[in-house]
């Protein structure tokens, strides 16, 4: 083809004279109108994606794939995700909101097979289960984003999905899916508690200066005045869709409504094929051995120890991953590979990963989540599809755990309290005792905080008789009230408890409810009435209650099988701040378990004091270098009282219990008793000041005097006696 | 009584009112074409490639 060439020529002509009478045309048509053309347009776009924003997009909608998924340039709204959910669920039902990555998503079932479809069946119609988990997607990513917004809507809301063991993630959910996260942002669908946060800002203003994230925030801060994004979006998958994708290349305009996810045939043999892979294995194998070195450092004895510094950043990130109030509602799934690529892993990197799964469980537990870690026990290599994805055999499996967490949890906040603000006061339960008493412990009352649980329980013994057990936390010794009787299973039984963790902080917390002097006591006191009596009283440690919830009945955090309450519970109340009819005067005396180590050797402990500097009374115990015990009483300012020498030795523990006139023993005249293992060693007339109630402390000596320590080491308060114990 | 008149509109005024409406009319296209161009540009530039192991 040449310049010369007529037909050319001609053509050329042609184009010409039609691009002068186009731009003759145009330039001869009336500006305002065009411009108004523009405007109204634009404006009746902008109206059009507003309105379809609201209006639920997926048909027949199981779970995403790929043509429904960004690696296929479909990108859901964030108004299109929570309208589908609005559309399909009702506010009354319990949501069940699951996230995540492509291990949730179901990679290795089919549709048909999928494990949210288990989930739902098991949990029932009460529950509605949404999955939108997708391809690798975060804790916080995408489905979490939907949880944020749908959080104040639905009152039963819980999301689900799985967590990285020593990982956090972005508050955005990271570079895939940060535009549904900027998109609900800049469309004010975030609640505050999400969108005011200084993690948000942090990362907003980071981002804003790199290139790759601010077109994100360039589009999505434009799309919340044009919605071109819900609009564009929703006619891709209703009527036509407008971006290139290769996948897509015989039909590139077809709506992806018309997309349809088949079963795939090929999973059994997927599954053989990728064992064989050499390549696959290898990298799993080396994965695994990297996993067993998460958060782990070598010290100096070259062992591996926790690295303070991961497991301090992912706490911190924890944190900043959902605001306080959501965190709760989230269930954190901890997976386990495939045991098929774990086989090349020392029993040593086995128990280092196990020991990383706990560090990771208790990391979530502590910043508020509730974390389900799978037991590696319950799943076969032939559970999974690969290293981690399950086939449906495992997503039954994962199916049945999830299900289990939910309906405990559901169990337990039925039998929540609320703690009030300021909190409340006693607990007040009207129970009746099982019929089946067949020796065992129940869990009557848990308090979660910050480092575990505080439960009481109730030991069923021998001879229709019963005792109450207590423990501040999971490694805490347990403390055991007196047996009492509870001979019937129609009896009902009035119980009112008392713990540190059920007041405020401080007596400023309580608006006045409650002065210094009356906080003091309930903050170190378990307190426990039983059919209207005093019962059981020990001191104790006040700890803090973050979420604020009592549970009944069981132990949430620990649910393991059997240790539920059986029992009926007829009443579950608060009481008044002021528990009036719990009365520290009318304890006569305390009864502890006492070890003796060499470590006391020549030093004086306290086992009470009472009152205050220039007014007190302590009861002290010395031990000698042979390991021996005098017991004494030190009336302030007058000369100390010390008891016959008794023997005792090293390494023996005993129990110790005491009376004083002090705390109300009304013995007359007014005298101490002290007993040990079961037999009187010193009775004595003592005079004694009489402290006011806040006054009174059990193994520590706060007053200063001189003839005790602060604190009273490896010794256990089991009770307090009220005056009937001298009978 | 008088018939109202009936003279038709100066050719004028039609070819006036032609300009306008397809001046109006290409408006509308293009600003449907500048919100099409609002999605596009609030897509990731990026592709999304999922890394299967």
């Amino acid at each position: 083809m040449s310049r010369s060439d007529p037909t050319t020529a001609t053509s050329l002509r042609l184009v010409d004279r039609w691009t002068r009478w186009v731009r003759g045309l145009i330039f001869t048509l009336p500006a305002w109108p065009f411009f108004l053309g523009i405007i109204m347009a634009f404006a009746a776009c902008a109206c059009a994606g507003r309105m379809v924003s609201e209006r639920p997009l997926f048909e027949n909608f199981v779970r995403f794939f790929s043509p429904i998924q960004p690696q296929r340039a479909f990108y859901p709204t964030a108004s299109q995700l929570v309208a589908h959910v609005r559309h399909t669920v009702p506010v009354t039902k319990t949501l069940v909101l699951v996230g995540g990555a492509s291990y949730f998503r179901g990679t290795g079932q089919n549709p048909g097979e999928l494990w949210t479809h288990e989930l739902q069946r098991q949990l029932g119609s009460r529950y509605a289960v949404v999955n939108f988990a997708t391809d690798q997607a975060d804790l916080t990513a995408f489905a979490g984003v939907v949880f944020a917004i749908l959080a104040r809507e639905y009152p039963k809301i819980i999301y689900v999905a799985n967590g990285n063991i020593a990982l956090g993630a972005p508050v955005d959910g990271g570079p895939d899916y940060r535009y549904l996260f900027w998109d609900a942002y800049y469309k004010g669908l975030l609640p505050p508690s999400v969108a005011d946060t200084p993690a948000v800002r942090a990362l907003q203003r980071e981002q804003l200066l790199d290139p790759g994230a601010l077109e994100v925030h360039a589009g999505q801060w434009l799309d919340q005045f044009a919605y071109a994004c819900d609009l564009w979006t929703y006619l891709g998958y209703k009527n036509f869709f407008t971006v290139w994708t290769d996948e897509h290349r015989t039909a590139p305009f077809a709506p992806r409504r018309q997309a349809r996810e088949g079963d795939d045939p090929g999973l059994l043999a997927s599954q053989q094929a990728i064992r064989r892979d050499p390549a696959y294995v290898a990298h799993s194998e080396k994965h695994a051995h990297r996993v067993a070195r998460t958060g782990l450092m070598l010290d100096r004895t070259n062992h591996w120890v926790p690295n303070p510094a991961v497991w301090t950043h992912f706490e911190e990130t924890c944190r900043t991953m959902f605001p306080e109030e959501l965190r709760p509602k989230c269930l954190v799934v901890l997976l386990r590979a495939n045991p098929f690529f774990l086989q090349s892993l020392t029993p040593d990197e086995r128990r280092r990963t196990d020991q990383i799964y706990r560090l990771g469980q208790d990391t979530y537990e502590r910043t508020g989540y509730q974390v389900l870690p799978l037991r590696a026990a319950d799943f076969t290599a032939d559970d999974y599809l690969d290293g981690g994805h399950f086939m449906a055999s495992g997503g039954a499996k994962l199916a049945r755990a999830v299900a289990l967490h939910l309906e405990d949890r559901e169990r337990a906040n039925e039998r929540a309290l609320p703690f009030t603000h300021p909190r409340g006061g006693a607990v007040e339960l009207g129970l009746m005792f099982p019929s089946d008493r067949t020796p065992r412990q129940e869990t009557l009352l848990t308090v979660p905080h910050r480092t575990g649980a505080e439960t009481l329980a109730v030991e069923y013994l021998r001879r229709e008789n019963a005792r109450f057990v207590y423990q501040a936390g999971p490694s805490a010794a347990p403390l055991y009230s007196p047996p009492f009787s509870a001979p019937t299973s129609t009896t009902l039984h009035s119980f009112r408890v008392s713990l540190g963790s059920f007041y405020s902080r401080t007596a400023a917390d309580t608006t006045g409810r409650l002065t210094s002097t009356e906080l003091a006591p309930l903050k170190s006191w378990l307190l426990l009435h039983l059919d209207g009596q005093p019962f059981w009283e020990v001191p104790c440690d006040a700890r803090e209650t973050p979420r604020g919830e009592i549970f009944l009945g069981l132990n949430p955090l620990n649910p393991i099988p059997g240790t539920q309450f059986t029992g009926t519970l007829h009443l579950a109340e608060r009481r008044p701040l002021t528990p009036r009819s719990l009365r520290r005067e009318e304890i006569g005396g305390a009864r502890l378990k006492l070890t003796i180590d060499a470590t006391m050797a020549g030093r004086s402990f306290p086992l009470a004091t009472t009152g205050q500097p220039g007014t007190a009374d302590v009861l002290f115990v010395r031990i000698t270098a042979q390991g021996n015990a005098v017991f004494g009483y030190d009336h302030w300012g007058s000369p100390a009282l010390l008891s016959p020498e008794v023997s005792l030795g090293f390494g023996t523990t005993h129990t110790v219990e005491f009376s004083l006139p002090a705390l109300g023993n009304h013995s007359a005249p007014p005298e101490l008793t002290v007993t040990l293992d079961g037999k009187p060693i010193w009775q004595h007339p003592v005079p004694f000041y009489g402290p006011a109630p806040a006054h009174i402390y059990l193994g520590s000596n706060p007053t200063g005097a001189t003839s005790a320590e602060p604190i009273l080491i490896h010794a256990t308060f089991e009770n307090v006696l009220t005056p009937s114990w001298r009978g | 009584m008088t018939a109202p008149s009936t003279s038709p509109p100066p050719a004028s005024f039609l070819r006036r009112l032609a300009r306008s409406v397809a001046s109006l009319a290409l408006g509308l296209l293009v600003g449907v074409l500048l919100h099409y161009l609002v999605y596009r540009f609030s897509l990731p530039s990026k592709p999304f490639i999922y890394v299967a192991f």
